[in-house]
């Protein structure tokens, strides 16, 4: 194969994963250093009813409460409240929490937003797979394009290792960044 | 011809990929893994639970070493703390294993739950392991992951101005870095506002 057409498809394939790379780069410091970047302030908050089934437990209710208030998100069990009157929880997805105050004998609820900011959102990127409830299709494309990413990123570092061996190998880089790959092996063994 | 900024560019695009290339590798295979953790059973774990009466000196702070040493607890400690009954609950976590260990209060009794992943769980393992503190080892891994972070967006960066100047007139080179710009952007942005 020319080189020109191999360096050709390293650089598509680079330029295809650019962003997701940053994006992943900055976001494995973040939490190698366990920094917390997310915000928690309710910024704004609204008014809703929704229509209460009685029959459903409380999985299933916040669940509906989300489906009728057309918010997407998890509801995570552990951030249920629950007593007579009222019952509170949390729908969270990588870039918003809303806070959820439902009352339970009027179908009365009272949102709470707090947006996690956009560094937040960039490093919610690494765990974000396109798919939570409520997800519009849009977003679930995401995971075809993180699919895609992996698949090109192979190709890209399979191509730019073949280009360099072929092409502009040193020997002292071949010792010095071999000894480099056998002592992350190594470590990677001992942990 | 090229100018001197092209091949230092060059070698600092070359050198940041080569020097996380078993990282590089080990997150694609395990990133895959994660994906479709249900077809490689990723979350499959086998656990042992082992309750040892224990003389209240052997888990002191200055003993906990050799508690660990006698019980082959290894690896990072990464959960500590105090439950609702005043037990003391401690994890310890390698990329094969998860060690919980309860001290129950005012009892000289210690409960070790030792929790082994499989082949796929010990690979996502690998991807999941972070921070410093702990073995050294551990700590040399934290090191490798912040080289790894810097050089991903270094590989990043330069590799975007080495084309800019071999290509940058080549339209299709531009079509995929500005879909790409607008696709992550997009997507970011409606999570931001939705």
């Amino acid at each position: 194969m020319r080189k020109s057409l191999l360096i050709k498809i390293h650089l598509y394939c680079g330029l295809f994963t650019l962003f997701y790379l940053i994006a992943f780069g900055f976001s494995s410091i973040i939490l190698n250093h366990d920094i917390k970047l997310e915000k928690s302030d309710v910024t704004s908050s609204w008014n809703s009813t929704v229509t209460i089934d009685a029959n459903l437990d409380d999985e299933d209710l916040a669940e509906s409460v989300r489906y009728q208030l057309d918010l997407m998100g998890w509801t995570p069990p552990w951030e249920f409240r629950k007593d007579s009157i009222t019952f509170f929880f949390k729908i969270t997805h990588p870039g918003r929490k809303y806070h959820v105050n439902l009352d339970l004998t009027t179908g009365d609820v009272q949102v709470g937003e707090a947006p996690k900011g956009f560094l937040a959102v960039l490093h919610g990127l690494h765990f974000f797979n396109g798919n939570f409830p409520n997800a519009p299709f849009f977003l679930r494309t995401w995971a075809v394009y993180q699919w895609l990413t992996l698949f090109i990123m192979f190709i890209s570092i399979v191509v730019g290792l073949w280009l360099w061996i072929k092409y502009n190998y040193h020997r002292w880089e071949g010792l010095v960044f071999g000894g480099l790959f056998v002592a992350s092996m190594v470590i990677m063994m001992l942990i | 011809m090229k100018d001197n900024s092209y091949h230092i560019f060059r070698k600092v695009h070359l050198y940041a990929s080569l020097s996380i290339v078993v990282f590089l590798l080990m997150y694609l295979v395990t990133s895959y893994l994660m994906i479709h953790g249900d077809w490689f059973q990723t979350y499959f774990h086998e656990d042992e639970v082992a309750e040892i009466m224990v003389d209240p000196s052997e888990i002191s702070k200055d003993n906990w070493a050799q508690f660990m040493d006698k019980y082959h607890i290894r690896g990072r400690l990464t959960k500590e703390h105090i439950s609702s009954t005043g037990d003391l609950q401690r994890e310890y976590t390698t990329a094969g294993k998860n060690f919980r260990i309860t001290v129950f209060k005012d009892q000289n009794l210690v409960e070790i739950k030792t929790i082994k992943r499989n082949t796929a769980g010990t690979l996502v393992g690998f991807h999941r392991i972070r921070g410093f503190g702990g073995p050294l080892q551990y700590d040399l891994y934290a090191i490798m992951l912040d080289l790894v972070g810097v050089s991903l967006i270094l590989f990043a960066i330069t590799g975007m101005i080495l084309w800019l100047k071999l290509l940058k007139y080549n339209l299709a080179a531009w079509i995929v870095l500005i879909s790409g710009f607008v696709y992550v952007s997009a997507i970011v942005a409606y999570l931001l506002i939705v």
